[in-house]
């Protein structure tokens, strides 16, 4: 408990009082006295009228796992052994790095002379890994207003937060992947899907050039070859944990990004029917999974992820993509998760990216930055907002150099907005599996 | 190590000669900027009075000569001699005549007005006045033309505390008197003219038919002033003449009376004696009654409300209600925001604003053309979204084409004021171009 605001401007107003009554009157020490001792008076109703910490009981309860970039609920119950609750009380909890709920809630108890009250306090999970509830610290006002009651409790809540793997488990990803995986979408477009799955009886509107006409002359009848996309493809999903992915974009890192949607490709492959590995790469190479056959795949990428950190150093591209280089021995899609700061720095990349695209096929991810975008579009317009906004334009007319630079060398390139970057991904994929471009 | 040791003895002395050349420096310096030697000079001249010390010490008659680094108290001196060398006290005149003709210069040393007035109200002070010019210094010869003018002197005299006093000088030789038994000679005697003297003003001793010692009242001291009107009685020349040696053992043992405190040989214009003031100091007996006054009524009241405030802020201020919040605006999140505020910041140092202004709206007008046409359009890409503009509305795409071109093209000439007003103007079409066209 601690004196409120309003107690304090009480206190400095008699204060003041007390001055004015030294200074002008010769004997205003009773006087001063009394007024002192009716706050005293007040103060010591205010305490007995008011609600006891001690009469308050507290549970807690967190989900055992989140995905990160998600909000979890935390449920709280709040009872009053005696009295009822006070009108409005104020929330805080006190974590670790990984969570981040909101910084201070309200409270509002509905129906004055509730002695219950159910509520959830939303938190928001940022990075993977272990994260922790250590304390609840509640808020109140007296009755009178002049103190603020300041009860807390342990809570020693964990938390697991994993990848977002979300749209794995919504059907997302698989309603996506539904037209390759029919084959309806190569039956639309042209010279995709060069693997023979069915002939089938030709019907009006189909696309007459894929009349089989050999057989249609056997079998006296219209009859139309139906194909479908060639499998068991190679798919690396090659994630840069440098220095650069630690930044972080909305609510999640670029690394957290990255990871999500690599766990989306992976299990898009996986219906796809490709063979999905994982390597990522920092200053030096790390941990490589070989490419694996469907769902299998996905559970040793789900696991290394879930342990990848960024690291502080600098990122070692012509390192790391060279032994990348080295271990592929097959026609591969290499998609590269990195992210660079200038086109001086980035020359090592393009160059390195340039020597893997000569025998694989490599989509570079590179992760934009939405609110760079609003700094060069500023609402009002003063001479400092448009200096940063040419600023701003200049970082991002070098990077569009370099994703032109790229784009010259036969390398595709996906940039993009976090959250446009799974379905953006998947989609490409279908287009590169669609196309044979593997 | 046997030809090194010869080498390391050299190399050994230089610093210490080059410690000697500064002390020596130094001391060169301190000598003569304290003008020690100038001042000698005089006094061991024969109008220097450095002989009377000597002659009063030797008949046991207590002396203190001025020393520039010694304060005596004024207390302890019973009579000050003051020889003046300087003819006008509102001037200072010395160092220029002595620069320019050691021989013919009169003032020797200078001294202010306040200076001497402190002088004689301090102590009884015998002031001797001038008679003879640097000449005597510098030839040591006692000749007619070594004799500053009267007139000079009795401006001097203008003043002094004996304004009007005439002086009346005898011809080229000894002149002798007897004054209380000895004979008293002086060369081309210096007399005060008794008739001229103020009213206040006494003789103290008799010269022939004029007055050699005179004495004045002093308004800010109850001692009177004493002036000699020729300095020969007391000078190194004159005590070596006749009896003035015993002649001035008797005046001044008269002058000063029954103090027995020593006299003061005065050779420096500056004020060196100390004046103790010990009886004005109050000491008061410092106890706790001054404290105890601070918590009297009222300032009880003062404290108690003090404490009290202090007590419910440092109460409130020690709780905390929740976690600690983390420091914002560090670590990698922010580096990027940074280093666009820091180029930024440098853009706008730069002073290239109008630039800056140019650059910004052709790069919107591209961004609005990229939304409509796409990439890469080149150069055509501002005239293909005007014209796209002008067909939905044509007065807007006149006004925010010839605004934007305006900007485009004039703004680095434009000065501050119009290239804000300009820049209002672009941004109130840009939101009517955005309300048709979508944003940029």
């Amino acid at each position: 408990m601690r004196p409120s605001r309003r107690l304090v401007a009480l206190v400095l107003a008699l204060a003041a009082a007390t001055v004015l009554i030294g200074v002008y009157r010769l004997d205003g020490g009773v006087m001063a006295g009394a007024l002192w001792a009716v706050l005293v008076v007040l103060a010591i109703c205010d305490l007995a009228l008011s609600h006891g910490a001690k009469n308050l009981q507290v549970e807690a309860d967190l989900p055992d796992t989140g995905f990160v970039g998600h909000d979890v609920m935390l449920g709280l119950r709040i009872a009053s052994r005696r009295r009822s609750l006070p009108r409005r009380i104020e929330l805080r909890l006190t974590h670790d790095q990984r969570l981040a709920p909101r910084s201070a809630t309200w409270v509002e108890i509905p129906g004055h002379g509730k002695a219950d009250l159910a509520c959830e306090l939303p938190v928001t999970l940022q990075e993977r890994g272990v994260g922790h509830l250590s304390r609840l610290s509640m808020r109140y006002a007296s009755a009178l207003g002049l103190f603020e009651v300041l009860p807390a409790w342990p809570l020693d809540l964990s938390i697991e937060i994993v990848p977002d793997v979300a749209p794995v488990l919504n059907g997302e990803i698989q309603s996506q992947m539904l037209p390759l995986l029919d084959g309806l979408k190569d039956m639309k477009l042209r010279g995709e899907g060069s693997e023979f799955h069915q002939l089938r009886d030709f019907q009006a509107g189909m696309d007459p050039r894929s009349i089989d006409w050999k057989r249609s002359a056997r079998m006296r009848d219209l009859v139309a070859r139906e194909t479908w996309a060639e499998r068991n493809h190679q798919i690396i999903l090659c994630v840069d944990s440098g220095q650069l992915m630690a930044e972080r974009i909305g609510k999640l890192r670029k690394l957290d990004h990255a990871i999500n949607a690599s766990l989306a490709l992976t299990w898009a492959g996986a219906l796809g029917g490709d063979n999905v590995g994982f390597y990522n790469f920092a200053s030096r190479p790390q941990q490589f999974i070989p490419p694996r056959p469907g769902r299998r795949a996905f559970g040793h990428v789900q696991k290394r992820s879930v342990e990848l950190e960024a690291e502080t150093a600098e990122t070692n591209h012509t390192l790391g993509l060279t032994h990348l280089n080295g271990v592929l021995t097959r026609r591969s899609l290499v998609v590269v998760f990195s992210d660079f700061v200038d086109s001086v720095t980035v020359e090592l990349l393009v160059e390195n990216l340039a020597v893997i695209s000569r025998q694989h096929l490599v989509l570079y991810v590179v992760l934009r930055d939405p609110e760079l975008e609003a700094l060069i579009h500023p609402e009002d317009i003063s001479m400092g907002r448009i200096a940063e906004a040419v600023s701003a334009r200049q970082m991002l007319q070098e990077r569009q150099a370099v994703l032109d630079r790229l784009r010259r060398l036969g390398i595709l390139c996906l940039d993009t907005t976090p959250d446009r970057l799974t379905a953006g991904l998947i989609s490409r994929y279908i287009d590169i599996k669609s196309q044979e471009l593997i | 190590m046997s030809d090194s040791a010869p080498q390391d003895t050299r190399a050994g002395k230089g610093p210490f000669l080059v410690v000697g050349a500064l002390l020596l420096a130094g001391l060169l310096l301190l000598v003569t900027q304290s003008g020690i030697f100038g001042d000698r000079q005089i006094d061991r001249s024969p109008i220097g009075v450095q002989g009377l010390g000597a002659w009063l010490d030797r008949n046991d008659i207590a002396v203190t000569n001025s020393h520039p680094r010694l304060s005596p108290a004024v207390a302890d001196l019973s009579f000050r001699v003051l020889p003046l060398y300087d003819l006008d006290l509102t001037g200072f005149h010395a160092d220029r005549e002595k620069r320019d003709d050691p021989a013919g210069a009169e003032t020797l040393r200078d001294i202010t007005a306040t200076n001497l007035r402190t002088k004689l109200e301090e102590i009884p002070t015998l002031v001797l006045l001038p008679k003879w010019n640097g000449a005597m210094v510098e030839t040591e010869v006692a000749h007619e033309q070594s004799l500053i003018p009267l007139a000079r002197i009795e401006r001097l005299i203008g003043q002094l505390d004996i304004s009007g006093v005439e002086l009346v000088r005898g011809v080229a030789e000894f002149y002798e008197d007897n004054q209380g038994g000895h004979d008293l000679a002086l060369f081309h005697a210096q007399v005060f003219n008794p008739s001229t003297l103020p009213a206040q003003c006494r003789a103290e001793v008799g010269y022939g038919l004029g007055s050699l010692v005179v004495s004045c009242p002093l308004a800010e001291a109850s001692h009177r002033a004493y002036f000699a009107s020729d300095p020969d009685t007391l000078n190194n020349h004159g005590l070596a003449v006749a009896d003035n040696a015993a002649f001035a053992l008797d005046l001044l043992a008269d002058l000063r009376g029954a103090d027995t405190n020593p006299i003061y040989i005065d050779r420096s214009p500056d004020l060196l004696t100390r004046l103790d003031r010990g009886d004005e100091r109050q000491d008061y007996d410092r106890g706790f009654e001054e404290l105890e006054r601070f918590f009297d009524y009222p300032f009880t009241l003062f404290w108690a409300a003090l404490l009290i405030v202090l007590a419910v802020l440092f109460w409130r201020g020690a709780l905390r209600f929740g976690p600690i919040r983390p420091a914002a605006g560090q670590g990698r999140d922010t580096s990027k925001r940074a280093a666009i505020a820091a180029k930024a910041r440098l853009l706008r140092l730069s002073g290239n604003d109008g630039r800056m202004v140019s650059d910004f709206v052709r790069a919107q007008l591209q961004d609005l053309a990229a939304r409509s046409f796409g990439r890469d359009l080149g150069g055509e890409a501002e005239a293909r979204f005007m014209s796209l503009l002008a067909r939905r509305d044509p007065d807007l795409a006149r006004d925010f084409g010839a605004c934007a071109r305006n900007l485009i093209d004039n703004a680095p000439g434009m000065p501050p004021a119009q290239l804000n007003r300009m820049l209002g103007q672009y941004h109130s079409l840009l939101a009517k171009v955005v309300e048709h066209h979508g944003p940029v």
